[in-house]
């Protein structure tokens, strides 16, 4: 038996110095026999770099820091230059406040929800609306957010929901997935176009959108027709060789 | 309130336990781990076919941790519970980006069985409950059966309606109860930071017969006895480190977590406990032992009482229960939650948890050597203490994830000058330099 000459506690035969005060183990003659190793070795699991989870959770705390530090600082700004010498008012920082603030929001649901598409769209929606009524409600010249903030927002949000139910359901993906990109942006930019004419003129009217829908649906049905037109397993090479 | 996770599909976790993976990160592992020493190496697909057969008997605990969009839930475990190959390092993290999440492990190394548990789970009262249910469920296959199994839950047998019980929630949040006080800074350990994924555990165990009877001598209980000890050892570390020339932060404040089943008499398996604070404030001038264990033997009586942990009690419910918090995404809870966490974490200097001691069937307690008990790693405390007591060996386990074996030195040397033999095992590598005092923990860690 082995005994730490300085605080006496005992210890395995085969430690050469105390694990508690680092004081050497004389080894006795006839005292060689190794004892049962109390824990393994190897350490499969140890690690000494951080995980994926934790670098995404530092990384987050660096940029909410970056995004929300300016906040107090627009804040003071301007607290004490606006409302003459006095000071004591708010006004230009409430608007850039805002929308770091919903930086903040889109940075924080990004950062802990990347891997779920549905939820990061649904969050991502609800954030701009809350973005789009704040900046609206802080401009006091035009009141846009219901007539056409709103809309356009939640015709993206159908779109994307939609779009990505289609990829998901879809059993086999290749070049369909463009062509839903393709269809989804064509439909998105007539729906925009009517609703900012709905809102300056009134009615609906397609103008531009009606030229860029043109350039897209075609390239969306080729890639449709590529897809599901042509046979599985198509070997390009064969098909064009020259 | 019932977890009825086999009829919803779903349960939600208790108190305590909605905590721990909202702060969990590779520091804060959230792990706790008791381990039996059997007489011999057991066979690992024994053991496996054992913690088949055992599981089922437990379903609140075969499941894992899943994200939703306010709280985290427990679902069905979708995988099985593989035995592991034990770690030098006790208390790993589980990994977040593994697709299973099941908040337990149980590992093997040569004689010794272990189980690791979240403390999103459970307490120790709970994971102690499961290693015993184990080990006799093993020793069955192993061809030792019983008499007479006593408490221990056995395959097959029925589950009670109140083991999944969350019983924090039998206590429902009171407006009126003042919150429990907010306390300063306390003195911590001033070794730096270990590398990531290392854990120091230092285990010492000394006859269990001769530490009651120094404990009765002093008219003290073992538990008293023991945080008396801890606190002179912080003492003496907290007099290296002024004797420097630097500033202790603050008071030395002991957490002891107090199991509440007896004090509420509930029956569940979940977690069910609540910490309270001890605190010793060597800024006044050094303490004497005498005055140390009559400190704590008066506040241990006076402050363990149904009141105060009612007030601790409901001071943890209030962030549970406030609309505003209710209604935060998890995402948002998670970042509060951990700068609470953090702030927690600097009102304390270590903590000492007693399981107290555990009690096999008569035919298997000659197959088991001790008990062992390991706390989880904590980057605020950096260093915890847990005791526990099969037949004649207490087994005092110090978890440290901070340079330095000052702590644990001081502590083991006054029980060794109480004339306590001690007995020491550590998983630290021989290679690594050790230190007495914390004078060197500011210096190189090489020898």
């Amino acid at each position: 038996m082995a005994f730490c000459p300085r605080c006496g506690v005992q210890l395995d035969n085969d430690v050469r110095f105390c694990p508690l005060d680092g004081t050497p183990i004389p080894l006795l003659e006839g005292d060689s026999t190794q004892t049962l190793a109390p824990w393994p070795a190897a350490d499969p699991l140890a690690k000494k770099y951080l995980s994926a989870a934790e670098v995404r959770d530092r990384v987050l705390i660096i940029l909410s820091g970056l995004i929300l530090l300016p906040i107090f600082i627009v804040l003071a700004v301007d607290f004490y230059t606006t409302g003459g010498s006095e000071g004591g008012s708010l006004s230009w920082s409430l608007t850039v406040s805002w929308i770091l603030i919903c930086s903040f929001l889109y940075l924080l649901f990004g950062f802990n929800l990347y891997h779920a598409f549905l939820p990061v769209t649904l969050s991502y929606v609800g954030i701009t609306a809350a973005l789009l009524i704040g900046l609206d409600f802080l401009d006091v010249h035009e009141d846009w957010f219901f007539n056409l903030g709103l809309p356009i927002l939640l015709a993206l949000g159908i779109i994307l929901v939609m779009n990505y139910l289609f990829i998901l359901k879809t059993r086999r993906k290749g070049y369909n997935v463009f062509g839903s990109i393709t269809v989804s942006i064509a439909v998105f930019l007539l729906t925009l176009d009517a609703l900012i004419m709905v809102y300056l003129r009134g009615r609906i009217l397609f103008s531009w959108s009606l030229l860029t829908s043109f350039a897209l649906f075609p390239i969306a049905l080729y890639f449709f027709l590529l897809h599901y037109g042509l046979r599985r397993n198509l070997d390009l090479g064969r098909t064009f060789h020259f | 309130m019932k977890l009825e996770i086999n009829e919803k599909g779903w349960s939600r976790l208790d108190n305590v336990g909605n905590l721990f993976p909202a702060v969990q990160s590779d520091r804060i592992t959230g792990l706790f781990r008791l381990s039996a020493i059997l007489d011999h190496e057991p066979l690992k697909g024994l053991v496996q076919e054992a913690l088949d057969r055992i599981l089922p008997r437990f379903p609140y605990f075969n499941v894992e941790v899943v994200e939703n969009l306010f709280w985290h839930t427990f679902v069905p475990a979708r995988h099985p519970l593989l035995v592991l190959p034990d770690s030098a390092n006790p208390n790993l993290p589980l990994s977040r980006d593994a697709p299973s999440r099941h908040p337990m492990r149980v590992r093997l190394y040569k004689t010794r069985l272990s189980i690791e548990f979240h403390h999103a789970l459970t307490d120790g009262t709970g994971a102690l409950t499961f290693l015993r249910a184990l080990l006799a469920e093993y020793f069955y296959l192993y061809g030792i059966d019983c008499a007479d199994y006593g408490d221990i839950p056995r395959p097959g047998s029925a589950v009670h309606p109140h083991e999944a019980e969350d019983s924090y929630a039998t206590l429902p949040y009171d407006p009126d109860i003042p919150l429990p006080p907010t306390r300063s800074r306390a003195f911590q350990h001033p070794g730096r930071m270990l590398p990531r994924g290392q854990y120091r555990a230092t285990l010492g165990f000394v006859p269990l017969d001769l530490a009651l009877a120094r404990a009765k001598e002093r008219g003290l209980t073992l538990t008293e006895f023991l945080i008396g000890v801890l606190f002179l050892a912080w003492q003496e570390v907290f007099f290296q480190v002024k004797a420097q020339g630097k500033k202790p932060s603050g008071p030395l404040r002991l957490y002891i977590p107090i199991n509440l089943r007896k004090l509420y008499e509930s029956k569940t398996l979940l977690n069910f406990f609540m910490t309270i604070p001890l605190e010793l404030d060597p800024r006044l001038g050094e303490w004497s032992p005498e005055e140390v264990f009559e400190k704590v033997h008066h506040f241990m009586q006076i402050e363990v009482n149904a009141r105060s942990i009612r007030q601790q009690i409901n001071g943890n419910l209030r962030g549970v229960v406030l609309p505003l918090v209710r209604l935060l995404p998890l995402v948002l809870k998670k970042l509060f939650l951990r700068m609470f966490y953090h702030v927690g974490e600097k009102e304390q200097t270590s903590a000492l948890s007693n399981m107290g001691a555990v009690r096999m069937p008569r035919e298997i307690e000659p197959h088991i050597h001790r008990f062992e008990f390991l706390p989880p790693p904590s980057p605020g405390t950096r260093i915890a203490a847990s005791v526990i007591s099969f037949r004649n060996v207490l087994s005092i386990g110090f978890g440290r994830i901070a340079e330095g074996a000052f702590v644990e030195a001081a502590f083991f040397r006054r029980l060794r000058e109480y004339g306590l033999p001690v007995k020491i095992e550590t998983n630290t590598p021989k290679e690594e330099s050790w230190r007495s005092a914390p004078v060197a923990a500011s210096s190189s860690t090489t020898t």
